[in-house]
Order: C-alpha cells, then sequence, then structure tokens
C-alpha cells in the first residue's frame, strides 16, 4: 500500500494505460483518499486523444437520437422487403 | 447481456436470415450506413435509399452465397466498404443522369474520398460500441460518473453528489473507464484485422 503520493511519472503512466495491474490498483486507492493526485489523474486524462474522439462520437449520436425515427422507419421498410409485411 | 462481436453476428445472419438476426445487424450497421451516405451530399430520401440497397446486397450475399467475401477476420470491414461505395456510385451515377447543372454533375467524387467518409462512420460506431461494452465490464456507479463527468463535462461536485460518491471517485473514474475502454478498443480492432 502506497503511503506517500506516487511520482507525477507514474501517473502519466498509469493515465496512459502503461503501467501493470498491481501498480495501478495502489494509484487508484491512494488517489481515493488524496485530492491532489485524483485531480492531476484527472488533469492528465483530459488531454486524452481517445477521450477526446469518445466526446465526440457521443455528442453526434447524442444528435442522432432525433433521427431513430428515421432508422425505425427505414429498418422497417428493409424488413418488409425482405420478409413480408408478416412480421 | 453478452456482447454479441460482428463476426456472430455475421454468422447467425448466414445460418438464419431471419429477422432477429436482421434487426440486430441493423441496429449496429444502420446509422453509420446512413451516416455514410448522407456525407455524400445526397437528399435524405436518396440517402435512405442507398442504405437499403447496401443491406439488399448484404443479405443476398450473406444468404445465397456460400462465402461472399473473404471469411478470415478483417475482411467484413472492406468488403462492405467496398459494396456501400458502389451503391453510393450507382446512386450518383443515376442522379448524374439527370443533373441539370455541372455542378451537380462534380458529385462524382472519387473513390479516395468515400472510403474516407466511411473510415470515419466506421470508427465512430466502433467507438459508441467500445463504450456500450465498457460499461458492461465495469461497476454501474463507476461507468455513470465516467459518462457524466468525462464526457458530458458536468462537474465533479454535482456527479458526486448525484451518485453518492466522493469526489475523488469522479476523479478516478475517468482513468480507470478509460483504461478499460483502451482495452476493449484495442482487441475490437485486433479483430478487425
Ligand atoms: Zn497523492
Amino acid at each position: 500500500m502506497m503511503s506517500s503520493c506516487p511520482t507525477h511519472d507514474m501517473l502519466q503512466r498509469y493515465a496512459g494505460d502503461d503501467c501493470e495491474s498491481t501498480a495501478a490498483r495502489e494509484i487508484e486507492t491512494h488517489a481515493l483518499s488524496c485530492r491532489r493526485c485524483a485531480a492531476t489523474l484527472a488533469e492528465l486524462t483530459g488531454r486524452d486523444g481517445l477521450l477526446e474522439e469518445f466526446r465526440a462520437a457521443v455528442e453526434q449520436a447524442d444528435s442522432a437520437i432525433a433521427g431513430e425515427v428515421v432508422l425505425d422507419r427505414l429498418q422497417r421498410r428493409i424488413e418488409s422487403t425482405l420478409f413480408g409485411d408478416s412480421q | 447481456m453478452s456482447i454479441i462481436t460482428s463476426l456472430t453476428l455475421l454468422e447467425s445472419i448466414r445460418l438464419d436470415g431471419g429477422p432477429a438476426a436482421w434487426r440486430e445487424f441493423f441496429r449496429r450497421y444502420g446509422p453509420m450506413l446512413l451516416g455514410f451516405a448522407r456525407r455524400s451530399g445526397f437528399s435524405e430520401a436518396d440517402s435512405q435509399d442507398v442504405v437499403q440497397e447496401v443491406l439488399l446486397a448484404v443479405h443476398k450475399a450473406f444468404t445465397q452465397m456460400e462465402s461472399p467475401f473473404d471469411r478470415t477476420r478483417g475482411k467484413f470491414k472492406s468488403w462492405l466498404r467496398g459494396v456501400a461505395r458502389h451503391k453510393v456510385q450507382d446512386m450518383r451515377r443515376r442522379r448524374a443522369r439527370q443533373a441539370v447543372t455541372e455542378r451537380e454533375a462534380s458529385l462524382m467524387i472519387d473513390q479516395a474520398l468515400l472510403d474516407r467518409d466511411f473510415e470515419f462512420e466506421w470508427r465512430r460506431a466502433l467507438l459508441i460500441d467500445c463504450l456500450v461494452e465498457t460499461s458492461r465490464q465495469i461497476d454501474p456507479a463507476v461507468y455513470q460518473a465516467f459518462e457524466l463527468y468525462a464526457i458530458r463535462g458536468e462537474s465533479p461536485a454535482a456527479v458526486a453528489k448525484l451518485l453518492g460518491i466522493s469526489r475523488n471517485a469522479v476523479y478516478i473514474s475517468k482513468s480507470r473507464v478509460l483504461k478499460t475502454a483502451r482495452q476493449v478498443l484495442a482487441r475490437r480492432l485486433a479483430e478487425e484485422g
């Protein structure tokens, strides 16, 4: 169990998914009770490229919810072409 | 609920071709194909027609042919991309014959551009799939904290209060969920080849 704060380098490697799982769990446990490390981790992952991609994808998916009616209708149209109207 | 990989999904369409397997296939690929068709600058009606034509072609290939594409892992994406590109170009040719202006005729753009659009939509659908799969592998409160805080930009204090967890736990949810999501994504990309 880690009593003092992990180094910035360790936090950085954790954020970049470049540390083994025991160390990762220790960092997580430590950060649960250390505001400073928790905030550093959040800041390090804030610049994550994958997170940016996730944000954009979710934003798009949110705005596509309005388009779900369109997709439903399209799906039914294709299904009736494929399987007839008995479905 | 278990995760249906696209390959098992393809297999079930090939084997029974029935509405249930089909509906799942549509759920997974319909939105991205519609996004792809819309990017080509068609009217909404034409975009939907393109999606319909792609999906009918997929269905036909899967139920009628022994092996519509090279069944080694990773070939489905390029096969589908080829079918989708072909249907977009068909639609463009149809529209170009009716085109009255040079500008409309210039809709006949090149293959590289179509491939780029397809890749974009494919990646986006893949990312959403990864988040769904990740959410099933992780403590629901941790995943919710991640989505509210890291994705939707809610304040850590508000999220902590809403979910009844500490503010630190909200901070950590970001790196924890991202870590899992990265692994899920890597696996999915490896499956695609
Ligand atoms: Zn610390």
